[in-house]
């Protein structure tokens, strides 16, 4: 079985592809802004390089962030479009759960960074154990950096199993990180 | 010839907005999601909540039409989408919507401006008539064009400042009024006279201006609430209204005596302004003009209009690859 996983939460673009539950190949691009100007073509380079149609891929995976608003949107809007219209299960991963099944520890704290803070995430065994936070500025040494981490797509797909495929209209980006209104009706 | 079916996408602002348009001419299908209710409680659209319910919606907009039209992906021959002007992250989710689905069904893409959109708007009702004057007015514009042919555009004029919705917002603003401001300034306008005496610039070309009459209203109404007057809004948005149709009407009517055309229309979201629409009404028939405006459910943001204007680049075969990116300011002329 072909799965396709679209990851466009940061500024690289990942996109992997399996067969039967392991990597056949894989698209790392990184990119300074315009997402979308890539990632169709890259998805296209990833199947036409492994001479697969897109009808052949019978699973989507799509990282729900958190990490950059609009290049979580691009990638869920692809995936849940993919899966709606060609009636395929479509599974959804955080960038923190990603990166956490990544590290073979029993403890794990994660930290994604944006431009004024990080994402956190804190997991043990792979079972998230706090709610995810956003913290603006600095934080402590203990938490593992998403650029340290060398994420382990193998690792990945098999956390996957054990998630529930989600219907397609319903999959949306996670925002954490509040936005000017929401601060402002909060006051 | 065969029939044209083209699924077209509309999510420029807060509108996520898929239709079936044949041939061009005949919307088959829509369906148009608004968002207003939820912008309107913080006073206007706010772009990243705009762009996040077009990604949670569009899936089901889209098994709406398809349920509706009783088609499937496989029966369209191509995919339109508006690509600019607009709310970038709003846009940008139209786009790869698209082109997600152009690559899976390999059909062809068609990148339409969202303004090209409006114009077309007319198409949906009646046939563009070439040469022809288009008066394109909505928050963001206020053009006056000459079109000789399919997407042939020459400017005559345009705002020096404020687009003539702009400035209907503005004064809602002052005025009190929620959210959308112009059609509640027309409510009141309607119910008002045209009392007050509001100073704005006339220039003697086809540009307007609306920065002026805009100020007029907003020092008028600080300087009655110093006096401690009360303000008769009906009287004032009234006031505006006459002003502000007046300035279009002196251009457009330059234009008919300059310019060779018997055709016109009248497209954007302002065109849905009744007061607008009689006025231009009884102009074009002073002049002998045919005069064009779409139906009201075509004025504001829909993606009937994108299909229609899809249609002349479709039979042109002007199609988009896969790496068609979104723009905020692109414009058409």
């Amino acid at each position: 079985m072909l799965t396709l996983l679209i990851d466009t939460h940061s500024l690289v673009i990942n996109l992997v592809l399996y067969q039967n539950q392991k990597v056949l190949d894989k698209i790392n691009y990184s990119t300074n802004k315009s997402h979308s100007i890539y990632i169709m073509p890259l998805i296209v380079k990833l199947l036409t390089q492994n001479n697969i149609d897109k009808n052949e891929i019978k699973e989507i995976i799509v990282v729900n962030g958190p990490g950059s608003f609009t290049g979580s949107r691009l990638g869920i809007t692809i995936a849940k479009t993919w899966a709606y219209t060609k009636k395929i299960p479509i599974k959804v991963i955080s960038s923190l759960e990603m990166l956490a099944c990544s590290i073979p520890k029993k403890q794990v704290k994660v930290a994604i960074p944006d431009a004024k803070g990080y994402y956190l995430g804190e997991f043990q065994d792979n079972k998230k154990i706090k709610e995810f936070t956003y913290v603006n500025g600095k934080i402590s040494q203990d938490y593992e950096l998403e650029e340290n981490i060398n994420i382990d797509y193998n690792k990945v797909y098999e956390y996957t199993q054990n998630l529930q495929a989600q219907n397609p209209h319903s999959v949306k980006p996670i925002y954490i990180k509040k936005i000017g209104v929401e601060n402002d009706s909060s006051r | 010839m065969k029939d044209v079916y083209i699924l077209a996408i509309e999510t420029s602002c807060d509108e996520t907005s898929i239709a079936i348009v044949k041939n061009g001419h005949e919307c088959v299908c829509m369906n148009v999601l608004t968002q207003m209710d939820t912008h309107a409680n913080f006073g206007g659209v706010v772009p990243e909540i705009a762009s996040r319910m077009h990604t949670e919606n569009i899936t089901m907009v889209l098994d709406d039409v398809l349920a509706k039209s009783k088609m499937s992906l496989e029966d369209i021959d191509a995919i339109a989408v508006t690509y600019a002007p607009g709310l970038l992250g709003s846009l940008l989710v139209g786009v790869e919507f698209a082109k997600t689905l152009s690559f899976l069904y390999d059909k062809p893409l068609i990148a339409v401006n969202h303004i090209a959109g409006h114009i077309y708007a007319n198409n949906l009702t009646s046939n563009l008539q070439f040469p022809l004057l288009a008066l394109v007015v909505s928050g963001g514009h206020t053009d006056l064009l000459i079109m000789k042919k399919d997407y042939d555009f020459e400017v005559l004029g345009k705002t020096l400042d404020d687009a003539i919705g702009e400035a209907y917002d503005k004064v809602a603003r002052v005025l009190d009024l929620k959210y959308p401001g112009g059609p509640n300034v027309e409510k009141l306008a309607k119910e008002g006279q045209n009392t007050y005496h509001l100073g704005y610039l006339h220039t003697n070309s086809y540009n307007v201006s609306y920065s002026g009459l805009k100020s007029s209203v907003i020092n008028l109404v600080h300087n009655e609430k110093q006096r401690g007057n009360k303000i008769n809004k009906n009287d004032l948005a009234c006031s505006f209204q006459t002003a502000a149709v007046s300035e279009l009407i002196t251009i457009v009517k330059k234009a008919f005596k300059e310019q060779k055309v018997k055709n016109m229309l009248i497209a954007g979201g302002v065109s849905a302004n009744s007061y607008l629409r009689k006025q231009m009404q009884s102009l074009c028939q002073e002049f002998n003009v045919n005069l064009s405006i779409p139906e009201f459910k075509y004025c504001t943001d829909n993606a009937a209009m994108i299909g229609a204007a899809a249609y002349p680049l479709y039979l042109k075969k002007e199609f988009a690859n896969l790496d068609l990116n979104a723009s905020s300011s692109t414009e058409l002329f």
